[in-house]
């Protein structure tokens, strides 16, 4: 096999993984079992997947809270995802994060982030980080169209430009920012021209083809390991499900998931693209072994414990 | 070593708060050795004798027969006879507060034994002995009661530079004498707290000094301030200097801010109920009192405050069934025929049965840890039985029945309730136990309901064994019967499982065999 | 044993950490200043060193990649300190006053403060806000506060409040080689006294209380300036036959619960006098703790010497008014004695 062929596999495999992953949740959410509130990225695959093919381990990224899929690309393990989404002590934060906190610094994820607009500000310090230590290492953020409204991502986008930072911001465009839409609450209704005022490279491009993503975000990622500061990619793709999961999507019109689903569906346009190269059933053989790993991952996270009371008092200065 | 030594009340085990001197074995002016038996004290649990700490010269008595102490308190005064009188005197002064606080005060205090948990703060006996005045600080220098002795092993120098500990604990190391190197911090970093170094003096084999609980001036404020400028209605400013009450100490709820009249006949109704009251008031009796006032000895009050706290804290049940003796009679005859110098009685077979019933329920052989909401489970069943005494009653134990012959329990409850009424148990021989016996079958009582012993959460009243008329597999017959009723701590033992082990217990005692399996 | 200056011993301090450690760097907005400026002349390409003359110096040794100038922008000041920490660095950022909290607190209250807990004990923060707290300098209401009793409240960071030079070096270095956040609280009437510090490094641990005055009769617990004014309190009492202990927390999270309690427990009577807020201060939670643990050994209810519950006024008068004074103070002691 072609390296080629085997990275674009390896693409489609990443983002079959968030979709069977979130399609999972949005099942076993109404079973009761999973506490507090998920919000899924299913809609959104190429835009991570899209980002992380570039990276490794050594580079970071910061999320927001629809996190999920940014670790998976990220290469988060799945298990241990789906231990701490059902709150016990084999997830990846030990049952201490859950969805809105999934991190794993090993592998460069700084954390799902519940505040909107929370990662920009974190994300220019790790480029600090690999700046100052000479890593050769870079910051991607992950914000939407919703946190692209906060002062703090502008501080963040400003000083990444004045101090010359290896960072990436991207900005996830899916329309709404809870319920309330994009042509709405983003005045310019141009993120990525909002970027450019700051002084940066900046793009707009279609989040829902992988390969649009993979090269402009390509092209800014070798701009900041060459010294070159930071740039700003602004994705636009399309949230199939709704803020959270249990939100009755009332602002949404008639048919318009049905119209998603048939239409902006990022794996679909990515198998439509590569059916000349790649054949239906090498496809649909990493769908079944995707399949297996979430099944597997499910059951084992119903099985595990919870964490012990105990360790409610670790992890944190507490005797005073 | 000071010149002038006092002899104290001893602490015998860990629930002993005070003791009353029944009798001294030595005269003043006597001299005598260390481990002398000087004199007798009586417990709310044991009378035993006191042997002499160390040699002298008992030089005054200060504590009469009859007197009842806290743990420490000062019984007399030993000092070489070239000693002046006055100094003794002086002595006995310095230690007179401690010796005349009254006993509820003395139980509220922390016990050096029953130590508080490690974040508890607890001063250092100097400062705490220090009258509240701060001019008459300086001369607060004199021993405070039981004082602290600390053990030979922790005796040294501490190497300030060395030790990592708080400023309290270097001062008081350095007051006594201590290597803080030799004491274990419990603190962040390994930090030696006031906390670590009284735990260390008493693991040692040391003891503190008696510390004396704050005496709260409870009686509404009295300020001095001038209080001319304080705004008020002219008649609260005259009624204020005719009561005698300062404006500063009244709350202002008039017009404008202003104290008015009722706040200051507030403040001076409060300073009223908080007089003292007169004396005699207390302790008055009509002259023509037809009864006459015996105050209650400590074992008395030991039993009111124990069953009294059971009574109000463990909610109760009871449950009854007859037992059909027959067997157990048989096998008791058969025993006391057998086995030489043996005498079991129908308790003794009991005693084994109810042992035996335990381990058959174990859920019934618990204490309750009311303060920490736990239930303690023994592997032993260790059976109390009351024994009644003329001054009250007494549970010895007899420890792991379940392991013991019955000829052993018989011997065993023999030599226990012999010590028991010459007042000589040793407190390991009352305290504790798993479950609780009373048996009133010989004065003839048919069946009474028992009041369970804490921690303990059940005990088992039994009545006099008797010849009933009973129907006796499907015929009129004539059998000796007793009944027994189970009272049983709701809190921990429900219904069902207090039947149970009287269904056990019921089995036993009718197929007594059955419990030398 | 060196004479040093308050803000000299900071300055050491960061020094000698940066020299100690190449991934201690400072952020901040004019730790040099005069970037970009126009002035010709080189001396001036450092040109404030801190608006009160701080870190002077210190970018003229470690150049600008360790000493990083910032826009006024406290969120991606603190968010980037923040983010860096948790990659590699050991970042000391300066939010100037630390009233600014306000502008960018979600980068310390939510983010901070929390990784570590939040991630399972699989992150590590080790992260400075250096700031000036205190009043006395007609500032006014937003650059006179002391907010250290808001950082307190937050679990996950650790609050230092130094009094001394000798303090301050040695809370500094350990705050930078901690693995917790650190909010670290200088107060900006203390920058001028002086007292002796060791030149080499040290580290004092935190939550180690100091007792600057020993004493039988009452406890005074006092943090930063307030200390300075409870030892004259004492001295000036001590003539009188009235024998004051003033224990200094020196870091109020982790505090020395030990070292207030045993204090307390020995006098019997307590003065605390606290510069945060009339309510809910740092003087609200040590009365807590002393009236919960320590109870039995009080002879005099409690007393709290604070500011009042308004903003910090700028008038001089005014302004004095609401500093907690030595008179106060002293008045205070005398309550307790009363009592």
């Amino acid at each position: 096999m072609s390296q080629d062929k085997q990275k674009l596999l390896h693409a489609y495999r990443k983002m079959r993984e968030i979709r069977t992953f979130e399609e999972r949740l949005h099942k076993e959410n109404t079973t009761g079992e999973i506490p507090g509130f998920i919000h899924l990225y299913s809609g959104e695959e190429a835009i991570a997947v899209g980002v992380c093919e570039h990276l490794s381990d050594q580079d970071y990224i910061g999320s927001t809270h629809r996190g999920h899929g940014h670790c998976i690309a990220k290469g988060c393990d799945i298990r241990g995802m789906m231990a701490e989404i059902f709150g016990k002590e084999t997830g990846l934060c030990r049952g201490k994060g859950g969805s809105m906190h999934i991190a794993d610094l090993s592998k460069g994820m700084l954390g799902a982030n519940a505040i909107v607009g929370g990662a920009p500000p974190l994300v220019i310090g790790a480029s600090l980080t690999a700046k100052t230590l000479g890593t050769g290492g870079v910051g991607v953020s992950f914000t939407g169209d919703g946190g692209s409204n906060q002062g703090l991502v502008f501080e963040a986008m400003n000083m990444a430009v004045v101090l010359k930072l290896p960072t990436i911001f991207v900005f996830e465009n899916n329309g709404y920012g809870e319920g309330t839409g994009h042509d709405y609450a983003v005045g310019s209704r141009d993120i990525a021209g909002r970027a450019a005022g700051f002084g940066m490279p900046s793009v707009k491009v279609d989040g829902t083809d992988f390969f649009a993503v993979h090269e402009a975000v390509g092209e800014a990622i070798r701009r900041a390991r060459e010294g070159g500061g930071p740039s700003a990619i602004e994705a636009i793709a399309y949230r199939w499900h709704g803020h959270f999961e249990g939100d009755p999507m009332l602002y949404r019109a008639d048919g318009e998931v049905e119209r998603l689903r048939a239409e902006k569906d990022p794996l679909k346009i990515f198998r439509a693209q590569l059916g000349k190269q790649i054949a239906d059933a090498e496809f649909d053989a990493i769908d079944a072994e995707v399949e297996a790993l979430v099944d597997e991952a499910v059951a084992k996270a119903r099985a595990d414990s919870y964490p012990p009371v105990e360790n409610l008092l670790t992890d944190v200065y507490v005797s005073y | 070593m000071s010149a002038i030594q006092g002899i104290e009340v001893p602490k015998w085990g860990l629930s002993m708060e005070e003791g009353t001197l029944s009798n001294w074995l030595i005269a003043e002016g006597d001299s005598f050795k260390a481990h002398q038996e000087i004199c007798e004290i009586e417990t709310s649990k044991i009378s035993n004798v006191m042997e002499a700490p160390f040699d002298g010269v008992l030089r005054r008595i200060v504590a009469k027969p009859g007197e009842t102490l806290p743990v420490g308190g000062l019984l007399g005064v030993v000092a070489d006879a070239s000693v002046p009188d006055a100094e003794i005197d002086a002595f006995i002064a310095s230690r007179s507060q401690t010796n005349g606080a009254p006993a509820p005060a003395v139980a509220a205090a922390p016990s050096p034994a029953a130590a508080p948990p490690a974040s508890a703060p607890k001063a250092d006996a100097p400062a705490a002995a220090q009258a509240s005045r701060p001019s008459e600080s300086t001369q607060a220098s004199v021993e405070p009661a039981g004082a602290t002795q600390v053990p030979q092993p922790l005796l040294g120098k501490t190497d300030a530079g060395s030790v990592f500990a708080t400023p309290h604990a270097l001062r008081l190391a350095n007051e006594l004498g201590i290597d803080l190197g030799k004491v274990n911090g419990s603190g962040r970093g390994g930090r030696i707290s006031l906390q670590d170094l009284e735990n260390a003096i008493v693991s040692q084999g040391g003891r503190l000094a008696t510390r004396q609980p704050v005496r709260r001036n409870a009686g509404p404020p009295r300020s001095r301030a001038d209080d001319s400028r304080i705004p008020a209605t002219p008649l609260a400013r005259r009624l204020a200097v005719k009561l005698g009450v300062n404006l500063n100490d009244c709350r202002a709820t008039g017009s404008h801010g202003r104290v008015c009249q009722a706040d200051v006949e507030l403040v001076h109704h409060a300073r009223q109920e908080n007089l003292p009251a007169p004396q005699q008031a207390l302790v008055h009796v009509p002259d023509n009192s037809s009864f006459g006032t015996q105050p209650l000895s400590a074992m008395r009050r030991a039993i009111a405050a124990r069953l009294q706290e059971s009574k109000r804290n463990a909610p109760h049940y009871r449950l009854t069934v007859d037992l059909d003796l027959e067997r157990m009679l048989s096998l008791r005859q058969e025993i006391n025929a057998s086995v030489p110098g043996v005498k079991v009685s129908v308790n003794d077979l009991l005693i084994k049965a109810c042992a035996q019933a335990l381990l058959k329920v174990p859920d019934v052989n618990v204490q309750y840890d009311e303060a920490s909401q736990s239930i303690r489970r023994y592997a032993d069943a260790d059976i109390a039985v009351a024994v009644a005494l003329p001054a009250g009653l007494i549970t010895p134990i007899v420890r792991a029945a379940n392991r013991k012959s019955i000829a052993e329990i018989s011997e065993e409850m023999h030599r226990l309730a012999t010590k028991a009424k010459a007042g000589t148990l040793k407190p390991d021989e009352f305290q504790g136990g798993t479950f609780s016996l009373s048996n009133l079958g010989m004065l003839g009582v048919r069946q009474f309901d028992a009041i369970i012993n804490p921690p303990q959460a059940a005990i088992l009243a039994i009545g006099a064994g008797e010849q009933r008329v009973v129907v006796h597999e499907g015929e009129i017959a004539i059998r000796n019967q007793v009944t027994v009723s189970l009272s049983c701590d709701h809190r921990v033992i429900d219904g069902a499982l207090g039947a149970t082990f009287l269904q056990e217990l019921k089995r036993l005692v009718q197929a007594p065999t059955l419990m030398l399996a | 044993m060196a004479i040093r200056t308050y803000r000299e011993a900071v300055r050491e301090a960061l020094a000698q950490e940066m020299e100690h450690d190449p991934r201690v760097v400072l952020i901040g907005e004019d730790l040099c200043g005069g970037q970009a400026g126009s002035s010709p002349l080189e001396k001036n390409k450092e040109a404030l060193g801190g608006v009160l003359g701080v870190t002077k110096g210190l970018w003229t040794q470690f150049g600008s990649s360790r000493v990083i100038d910032t826009p006024i922008t406290e969120s991606a000041i603190v968010g980037m300190a923040a983010g860096a920490a948790v990659t590699g660095l050991r970042p000391v950022a300066e939010l100037m006053f630390m009233d600014f909290f306000g502008v960018c607190h979600d980068m310390l209250y939510n983010q901070a403060a929390k990784f570590r807990y939040m991630f399972g004990g699989r992150a590590k923060t080790p992260l400075v806000i250096r700031g000036m707290i205190g009043a006395g300098y007609s500032a006014a209401a937003q650059h006179s506060q002391s907010p250290y009793n808001i950082f307190a409240t937050t679990p996950g960071l650790k609050v230092v409040v130094p009094s001394t030079p000798y303090d301050i070096k040695g809370l500094l270095i350990q705050s930078i080689r901690d693995d917790d956040p650190v909010v670290f609280c200088e107060h900006k009437a203390l920058y001028d006294i002086k007292g002796e510090v060791p030149e080499e490094s040290y580290t004092i641990p935190f939550g180690v209380a100091n007792y600057t005055r020993e004493g039988t009769d009452v406890t005074i617990i006092a943090l930063a300036a307030m200390v300075h004014k409870a030892n004259a309190v004492a001295d000036k009492l001590a003539k009188e036959g009235i024998s004051v202990e003033v224990v200094d927390p020196r870091t109020i999270s982790p505090l020395d619960e030990e070292g207030i309690l045993e204090s307390v427990s020995s006098t019997g009577r307590v003065v605390i006098v606290d510069e945060s807020a009339a309510r809910f201060g740092f003087a609200h939670d040590v009365a807590a703790l002393i009236a919960s643990q320590a109870f039995h050994f009080l002879k005099a209810p409690i007393v709290m010497v604070t500011p009042p519950h308004t903003p910090v006024p700028f008038s001089p008068p005014l302004e004095q008014a609401w500093i907690p004074s030595v008179d106060r103070i002293e008045a205070a002691v005398r309550q307790v004695m009363e009592a």
